[in-house]
């Protein structure tokens, strides 16, 4: 044989050996991403069998219905994935029924159609009986099989821990022609957090510090409530709108009916979630809150000019989909159930074995500004003056006078210089309160230290990078972030619109060397208010919705491993990898439907954080936000000028605008006292209740004490 | 153990029983919640008409439902009156009723039928409501008809379409709102009607037109009305009209002055009219010219591509003359001092929580501001805060004069809010009034008071002057006597007569002429004179004293004005060059150039001696710095008509006509520049949106 065709015949072997192995590979892959796969399927038959035990839990499935159920070992209660015996109602139209009965709901996109249509498991699935159900270690999956839309989903159902968890596991949606039918959205158990509108009972909305929604149903008349768990996305840039209220800043759904209570955490997926709402008689008998999940992000685009009338939108689609894991932990409280109860339970939550951190541990906290201000010379040149409104001597000397036991000082910078791409002088500010003042003094006080990294926002991303970091390695390798520009108050969209955010593949890095540079100075943690919203992304690049939150996600929690992360409107994807929360919103956007705010929040956090996003002497009602702070346990929370108040007139600084310490100096400390004196009473323990009934307030803590604060005359009374 | 066990549980119980009795006691009030949050931020604007962050003035406190009354859900209201009485009527439009509250909101009754001599009949969509001595007036706009109705609802008189030639036949009646004075006369405004109020007796008979708004006398208008005094009568019959801008909604304070609002005017939006219907309203003087009479945002904002501009729908004027205008479009409340001062703005549209989705309705009772939302159905109650208060009594008795009395509170309003203008402006008076002018000058300052500043100013340079005067007399005689002493050996006069620059100023024709004979003109001058000139732009704008300057100093951009100097400059040269060219003119454009630069010295230095005069003079006096400046510009005048008289070997009127042929020139160069740079932008963006068109479609 000639060694030609001996080669021929080696070169024919080895591409067959290729192309074998590749198949065996792709189809290894492909069992792989089937979670169903070795799992024989259970019979479908009716009533309720037992298919997982754990912590005090039992779990029951009816695999006819898909209906599942917790019992609590201890009491007995039961806690049912949506209500029984649904198919008997007489009252319920068929529609209704269908909507009641699913575990899932999605949204779909007709792509020759052009229409947006919502459908529902028990309806696409259940009832043709297009459906598996796998039994797993405590627990279950369900694989419903759309066919008219070609998609499959596989929801895991199992206990662990005393706890319910349910997900949609990473590639278990497939879908098989996308070219017709696009899959938006997918909402997991709507009916899971529900309550008849003839019963009494409570959900907790995480909008703002919470909203409350009661069972009432007198809400019939209020649009439903759909909004996404971290607020506006910044990250996309087609998707900016005004800001009309508070954005939600904590991923949780909580529901109390005097029997028993139920906490949500989306503890995966969050980053693309939304929280959804609905008042009793809205579309169902029930009032239910729910989480949906943004499976392919979509936007409107506009070609054109906005203003012209001949402009056109489109819909355009993320190249990319959300394939990691979706999964909400719900956790039950069957005995003593409450808010401030459930409240705690997600305390536990946010701060694993102890909600009080000892880096954080403080009463009071100030945040002292520094400034850049853009002047102009005689010829109408823009410079920057770098200024300090409280020098370094003024910051040690309040530490070391003042009759507070222990306070924190956020050193914020506030500029405009990125307008004209000048970020390195923003670090400026804060370099010069350090230099003025002895560092080793002030942290041997009783202060402690924070740089603050402020919202961040460029015209050009690796400008922005470039000077930032560049700044941060010559000027004391402390870099510190810009002021949300705010050139005109009631003109909601006007800067937003003029943003470009830093591409995701900077991110990683920048948050990195933030760290660094904290650690070179000894300062004690860096804060930062929606470091996640500095990333880019549009339609039109490269880089996808997905990609961009994964970076964030991977970024921030990085970060907080190494500690020293603080987020102090904690806009992104990693609230639970976080050492500390700072600001939190004082209520939420009073939607209608919600009957008023709550401090869940603030009772979640309790002991360790302050009040509100505002400090209490901007708030235009000082005294009734620092009672607020006295009845949820909160510490309290200014923003002052020690020094120098009159640059602030005219200039971007003019939101401090009551910020003068010497004006304030006694009401602060009267402010102290009065804490000082409910913690003594109070015994520094956490809160057993808190209700709220017209102009009263009263808080009971774990020790007895009882607060009871007047909000028409603002004062407050404590017994024990 | 035991014992505390037991004593917890009593607590407990305690609680439990005092919350349940307040739960109670709350399902049969009215929610009320004190807001801690808003969805939206109090704001106000500063000298330069720049928004800037600001406490808010007042809070919803209540928002009421009709669910939340026994007379069930609100159907889009309309209007809302506070009565003598201390009653609250609501104009229930939809459900065709008026409902009526106490001054506590809570309700008292509906009214839902009228009678015509005791025949009933249903009140069919109330769209306005007045309260007088016990009569209400009924605005029903589809019935084309106004009612007065004894409290029982009996029909006393009805006022219709008035018969009249000047109430076109065209016209339809369509009534809007009503209000009565005291001596009982009925105004109403109608749709479409643009010559003001109609006014009644209040029997119904019609009296007449009542204080119609004015036409502003913008640019356009004014061109109009010059071209049609050359037109023919059908020439001016095809040409756009100029009529008035109706009214939106009025209503009466107290000392029976009626105050009205207009929806969309840039300008004088209320207007306080009294009985002959002439506006008697004080126009507060702004910083900046532009502002000053405007009533509503100095700020545009744009919504969806579309600029927006405030919609203002009703007015309110509480007992103690502070006006509330309420803007449809934006859900904000403005309100302003009876000066017309602008105090707070607060308010916002929302779908959900306080913001309105389509306020149609202000009032005010006793210190509350109501507004009824027909989009929402509700009506929420506005109360002052803290910050509010303190406001509202600062300006109370600083608008009557009490200057030291009102700086106590003028001080704790700047610890609450140091971007608020008026209350360095207060405490500026008050530091005047005290004698301390140094004071009065920094507080006058930072509120952009030039007049307060000046005033203060003359007696600080009087008290400097009494002290200082003596020796400054002294220096000046003993400055004098030196002079005279060495007189002779000062040469300065003959030096100067020496130079070129004198005899150009002095005697152009001659000297210009010499100089174009003996070719002795120079670029280095078109340069010199062009810095000079530059710089004393820059320092008239920039460096002019506090007291005469009203710019912006941080928003100008000097190298902008750099370029626009060069430019027109260039321009004018090249334009002359080329039409004397045409014109038989002799001179180069060297020579152009040249006498163009040396006509402008004069007026440059009259620009830098007006600069340091400002320092010294009060706004009194400002009538110095105008000559100076007259002086010069008339010089420089004089001298660019010489000079190119003698360059282009013109008579006197040639060359004024020269110079005026270039200006005109000049213009459509400007023209076609700008034209030029509109084309280019638009050219770029037709390629930007195919790009996009391209990414997004793929």
């Amino acid at each position: 044989m000639k060694p030609i065709a001996i080669k021929r015949i080696l070169a024919f072997l080895l591409t067959l050996v290729f192309a074998i192995s590749s198949l065996c590979v792709s189809s290894v892959s492909a069992e792989d991403a089937d979670i169903t796969s070795g799992l024989s399927p259970l019979d479908k038959t009716e009533g309720y069998r037992l298919v997982g035990e754990d912590g005090g839990l039992k779990l029951y499935l009816d695999t006819k219905t898909t209906n599942f159920y917790v019992e609590d070992v201890n009491t007995g209660k039961k806690t049912f994935a949506f209500p029984e015996n649904v198919e008997n109602n007489e009252v319920l139209t068929q529609a209704q029924k269908v909507e009641i009965q699913s575990a899932l709901m999605f949204t779909f996109w007709d792509t020759k159609r052009k229409t947006e249509n919502i459908k529902y498991s028990d309806g696409v699935s259940v009832k043709q009986g297009n459906y598996k159900v796998f039994s797993v270690n405590n627990g279950f999956i369900i694989k419903y099989e759309l066919k008219s839309q070609k998609i499959s989903i596989c929801l895991l159902v199992s206990l662990k821990d005393g706890k319910l968890v349910c997900s949609i596991p990473a590639g278990s949606i497939v879908e098989e022609a996308p070219e017709e039918q696009l899959l938006l959205n997918v909402a997991v158990l709507p009916f899971m957090i529900r309550g008849e509108g003839d019963t009494e009972g409570n959900i907790v909305i995480p909008d703002g510090s919470g909203e409350l929604l009661n069972f009432e149903l007198t809400k019939a008349s209020e649009a439903s409530y759909s909004k996404p768990i971290y607020g506006r996305n910044l990250s996309n840039a087609l998707t900016i709108e005004p800001k009309t209220g508070y954005d939600i800043t904590c991923p949780y759904l909580a529901f109390e009916n005097g029997e028993k209570g139920v906490l949500a955490i989306p503890t995966k997926g969050a980053g693309v979630g939304y929280v959804n709402a609905n008042p009793a008689g809205k579309t169902t008998p029930y009032a239910n809150a729910y989480f949906g999940f943004v499976y392919r992000a979509s936007d409107i685009a506009i070609i054109g000019d906005q203003k012209s009338s001949i402009s056109q939108s489109t819909r355009v689609f993320d190249d990319c989909v959300y394939d990691d894991d979706i999964t909400i932990t719900y956790q039950f409280i069957h005995e003593n159930s409450s808010l401030p109860a459930l409240a705690m339970l997600y305390g536990e939550y946010l701060a694993p074995g102890s909600k009080a951190n000892e880096k954080m541990q403080t009463n009071v906290v100030f945040d002292i500004y520094g400034y850049v201000n853009e002047r102009k010379n005689l010829l109408g040149i823009p410079y920057t003056t770098v200024g300090v409104l409280s020098s370094g001597e003024d910051i040690v000397a309040l530490a070391e006078d003042t009759k507070f036991s222990d306070i924190t000082i956020n050193l914020k910078s506030v500029t405009k210089a990125h307008q004209n791409q000048k970020a390195e002088t923003s670090v400026q500010p804060i370099a010069k309160v350090l230099s003025s003042s002895n560092m080793k003094t002030l942290l041997a006080s009783n202060a402690n230290v924070y740089i603050s990294a402020n919202p961040i926002s460029f015209k050009s991303g690796s400008l922005w990078a470039n000077s930032f970091f560049g700044a941060s390695k010559t000027i004391y390798g402390a870099p510190v972030g810009v002021y949300e520009y705010r050139e005109s108050t009631h003109l909601a969209n006007k800067n937003v619109s003029k943003s470009l955010m830093l591409k995701p593949n900077k991110l990683e890095k920048g948050v990195q060397k933030i760290l660094n540079s904290a650690k070179k100075l000894g300062v004690d943690g860096i804060s930062s208010e929606e470091l996640a919203a500095v990333s880019y992304h549009d339609y039109s690049g490269e880089e996808t919705l997905v990609d961009t939150h994964a970076v964030q996600e991977k970024a921030v929690s990085k970060a907080a491993e190494q500690g020293g992360l603080i987020l102090s409107n904690p806009f992104d994807y990693a609230i639970k990898y976080c050492s500390a929360v700072t600001d939190i919103p004082i209520s939420g956007s009073n939607n209608d439907l919600c009957s008023g705010s709550y401090p869940f929040l603030q009772i979640a956090l309790g002991n360790d954080f302050s009040y509100s996003v505002e400090s209490i002497n901007l708030n235009r009602s000082p005294e009734k936000v620092f009672l607020m702070a006295l009845a949820t346990g909160s510490i309290l929370h200014y923003d002052y000028i020690l020094t120098n108040t009159e640059p602030i007139s005219g200039t971007e600084l003019n939101f401090l605008y009551s910020a003068d310490y010497k004006s304030f100096q006694e009401m602060t400390e009267r402010h102290y006292n009065a804490f000082c004196e409910v913690r003594k009473i109070a015994e520094n323990s956490l809160i057993k209740d808190y209700c709220k009934v017209g102009n009263y307030v009263t808080t009971v803590f774990e020790n007895g004490a009882v607060l009871t604060i007047d909000f028409t005359e603002n004062t407050y009374s404590i017994t024990k | 153990m035991a014992h505390m066990k037991k004593c917890y549980g009593f607590l407990f119980s305690i609680i439990k029983y005092v919350v349940i009795a307040l739960l109670i006691c709350s399902v049969f009030a009215i929610t009320c919640f004190a807001s801690n949050d808003l969805s939206y931020d109090g704001y106000n604007y500063d000298a330069y008409s720049v928004s800037t962050p600001s406490p808010e003035g007042y809070e919803p406190v209540l928002r009421i439902k009709g669910e939340e009354l026994p007379c069930g859900t609100f159907k889009t209201p309309e209007d809302v009156f506070y009565s003598q009485d201390n009653y609250i009527y609501i104009a229930d439009t939809g459900n065709n009723r008026i409902v009526v509250l106490d001054k506590e909101y809570s309700f008292v009754k509906t009214i839902t039928e009228i009678y015509f001599d005791g025949a009933a009949e249903n009140l069919e969509k109330p769209n306005g409501i007045f309260v007088s001595n016990g009569d209400l007036y009924i605005v029903q706009s589809e019935k084309q008809r106004v009612l007065r109705c004894d409290d029982e609802g009996n029909v006393l008189a009805q006022f219709l379409r008035p018969v009249s030639d000047i109430f076109a036949d065209e016209m339809t009646y369509t009534p809007t709102k009503v209000l009565v004075n005291k001596s009982g006369t009925v105004y109403i405004l109608v749709k479409n009607f643009v010559y003001g109020a109609l006014t009644y007796s209040p029997e119904g008979t019609f009296l007449n037109y009542y204080g119609s708004n004015k036409v502003s006398a913008t640019l356009e208008v004014l061109l109009d009305y010059f071209w049609k005094q050359l037109m023919s009568k059908e020439q001016v019959d095809q040409m756009k009209r100029y009529v008035p801008i109706e009214y939106a909604n009025f209503c009466i304070d107290d000392e029976n002055f009626i105050y009205t609002v207009t929806k969309e005017a840039n300008k004088d939006q209320v207007r306080r009219l009294n009985t002959l219907g002439n506006n008697v309203l004080p126009v507060f003087t702004r910083n900046l010219a532009s502002a000053t009479g405007k009533f509503g945002d100095l700020e545009s904002q744009k919504i969806g591509g579309v600029w927006t501009t405030n919609k203002f729908t009703d007015i309110a004027v509480d007992s103690d003359g502070f006006i509330n205008i309420l803007d449809q479009e934006n859900g904000r409340i403005f309100q302003f001092d009876p000066e017309s001062r602008l105090l707070h703005i607060f308010g916002g549209t929302a779908n959900s929580g306080y913001g309105f989705t389509n306020a149609t309705s202000i009032e005010t009772i006793d210190e509350d501001i109501v507004v009824i939302d027909s989009g929402k159905n509700t009506l929420t109650v506005f109360r002052p805060t803290e910050y509010g208060t303190l406001v509202k009594n600062a300006v109370m008795l600083y608008n009557d004069g009490f200057y030291a009395e009102a700086a106590e509170a003028w001080e704790k309003i700047v610890v609450r809010n140091q971007n608020f203008e008026l209350a360095y402006d207060g405490l500026g008076k008050a530091a005047f009034e005290n004698g301390n002018y140094k004071l009065a000058m920094k507080y006058y300052k930072l509120a952009y008071s030039r007049d307060g500043y000046s005033d203060a100013f003359k007696e600080y340079r009087a008290d400097i002057l009494r002290v200082s005067l003596p020796y400054v007399g002294t220096g000046v005689i003993i400055l004098i006597g030196i002079f005279f002493l060495f007189r002779k050996k000062i040469k300065l006069k003959h030096q100067l007569s020496n130079t070129v620059v004198f005899g150009v100023l002095t005697s152009p024709s001659d000297t210009l002429f010499e100089m174009k004979h003996h070719k002795k003109f120079s670029y280095k001058v078109v340069f010199t004179v062009l810095v000079l000139f530059f710089f004393a732009f820059v320092c008239d704008r920039q460096l002019t004293a506090f007291t005469f300057n009203y710019n912006n100093l941080d928003k100008g951009n000097m190298l902008v004005v750099l370029l626009a100097i060069i430019f027109v400059f260039v321009a004018f040269c090249t334009v002359n060059w080329c039409i004397t060219s045409l014109l038989d003119g002799k001179g180069g454009i060297k020579e152009i150039a040249c006498s163009t630069a040396y006509a402008l010295i004069p007026y440059t230095v009259a620009t830098f001696v007006s600069v340091i005069m400002s320092y010294f003079l009060t706004t009194d006096e400002k009538m110095f710095i105008s000559i100076v400046i007259a002086i010069g510009l008339i010089w420089s005048v004089s001298l660019l008509i010489f000079a190119f008289k003698t360059i282009h070997e013109y008579s006197f009127l040639g060359a004024v006509l020269s110079i005026l042929i270039t200006l005109l020139g000049v213009l459509i160069v400007i023209f076609l520049a700008v034209l030029l740079v509109g084309l280019l932008q638009q050219i770029t963006s037709f390629f930007v949106t195919i790009y996009n068109e391209m990414m997004y479609r793929q």
